[in-house]
């Protein structure tokens, strides 16, 4: 780490390669699985933020876990710790999707069960990492080579839940 | 006041300044969450070793208060009469061991190459004013310089060496990629990305002409202030500029060196 630190490459913005993209997708237990959306949103930015952006730092830090997975599996040599920090922020997505879910189904039926009849707590999920032609960046099939996709995992933990839905209020339409 | 006193005090201002935002930034994280839900220590603990005593929950909390408070007194060091300052070494000394604590702690850098620019100002500066030989101060500031313009020149080199950066593809596929979050209002004309790109990959590879004058060292830092203040807005990386902003000062003393005046 003192030697990166030391020695940077400097090499910014050289070839247009193909662009890593983590993608998480819900899986309830009595339906169909959600269609996969993108686990990482672009924060947007006021003047201010030329300054003191720590959602934009924190954004870049965590895409940067994103593409050092996705080097590693190009090259065959996926590290568990790696892997295991992208699944952290895969899991905030997934948990920020089935609070979401959640929400949407108690505001649709009156007994405050999801519309598959299961909680979000209970919602397995997946993730993956895939990678995106730069130049098409435009969310269409053909476009997307896989990289990793995870098998599908257990319960978002509620804490998290709790966290996201904190975070991200959602009014009641 | 001489070169070399002036580009270690406005160096230490700008330093002191991005220090203070990365500290700020720091704990607005940690207020969000970071160290619970991405790089907690039940993962990254295997991966640490022996440095678990040291990037620890406890310590990585204490961070930011210790990165503000230096960035503090390295403030305070820059508007102090004396040359050789060791509260200023000794802060620059503090805050570059904070950098590589972070780098530690999440296992990579924070902001790319923002945060190895810092460290090498930090580096730089802990010499520049440490109680050492003339030499080694002014060779401390000129090994900053030297990394400054290492920097445009190898990322002018890679991207002359790609056609797409010739034709301005380049830059419309990162102006594309999501993770930028690159605002609507940035045109994405070919027409005006192309003469764009060249002019960068040009900007970039003349940065060793601004050692032939010192006026040309101030005209290349003017320009190369602005080619970071719209990066900063374009592409989010308004931690280069800071970083960025801190280093360029050392090249007008590299100038001076050049031309004999220091």
């Amino acid at each position: 780490m003192l030697l990166r630190l030391l020695f940077p490459s400097w090499a910014f913005f050289d070839a247009v390669t193909d662009v890593p993209r983590l993608e998480i997708r819900l899986c309830p237990p009595d339906g169909a699985p959600a269609p996969w959306q993108p686990a990482l949103r672009s924060v947007p930015r006021g003047v201010h933020h030329l300054v003191y952006n720590p959602e934009g730092t924190e954004a870049l830090a965590v895409q940067a876990i994103v593409d050092r997975f996705a080097v590693e599996c190009e090259s065959g040599l996926a590290d568990a710790v790696t892997q295991a920090l992208v699944e952290r922020v895969a899991a905030r997505a997934a948990a920020q999707a089935a609070s979401a879910m959640r929400v949407a189904a108690t505001g649709s039926t009156a007994t405050g069960s999801t519309a598959t009849g299961s909680t979000a707590a209970s919602v397995p999920w997946q993730w993956r990492v895939g990678a995106v032609a730069a130049s098409r960046d435009d969310g269409q099939a053909a476009a997307y080579r896989p990289l990793y996709v995870s098998a599908l995992l257990d319960d978002v933990p509620p804490e998290r839940l709790h966290r996201a839905h904190r975070e991200r209020p959602v009014t009641d339409s | 006041m001489p070169p070399f006193e002036l580009t270690v005090r406005v160096m230490q201002l700008a330093t002191a300044v991005a220090m203070l935002i990365v500290g700020l930034e720091w704990h607005a994280m940690q207020r969000r969450g970071v160290l619970e839900r991405v790089w907690t220590a039940r993962v990254l603990r295997p991966w640490w070793g022996w440095r678990a005593v040291f990037v620890g929950d406890a310590a990585t909390r204490a961070m930011p208060l210790v990165q503000v408070t230096l960035a503090t007194t390295l403030l305070l060091a820059a508007m102090l009469d004396d040359r050789t300052d060791l509260m200023g070494s000794l802060s620059s000394a503090g805050l570059a061991v904070t950098l590589w604590h972070t780098t530690v702690r999440i296992r990579g850098t924070m902001n790319g190459g923002s945060d190895g620019m810092l460290f090498t100002v930090l580096v730089g500066l802990t010499l520049a004013t440490a109680p050492v030989a003339d030499t080694l101060q002014r060779g401390a500031v000129l090994y900053v310089a030297a990394q400054l313009l290492l920097s445009y020149l190898r990322a002018g080199l890679v991207k002359a060496r790609e056609r797409a950066w010739w034709t301005g593809e380049a830059l419309q596929a990162f102006l594309a990629l999501p993770a930028y979050g690159v605002p609507p209002w940035v045109s994405r004309a070919p027409q005006l990305l192309r003469p764009l790109s060249v002019a960068v990959i040009g900007f970039e590879l003349l940065a060793p002409f601004a050692l032939l004058h010192p006026t040309a060292a101030l005209t290349y830092t003017a320009v190369a202030w602005c080619f970071h203040l719209a990066t900063a807005a374009v592409f989010g990386l308004h931690r280069f500029l800071l970083a960025w902003s801190a280093a360029l000062p050392s090249l007008w003393f590299a100038s001076e060196v050049v031309r004999g005046a220091a």
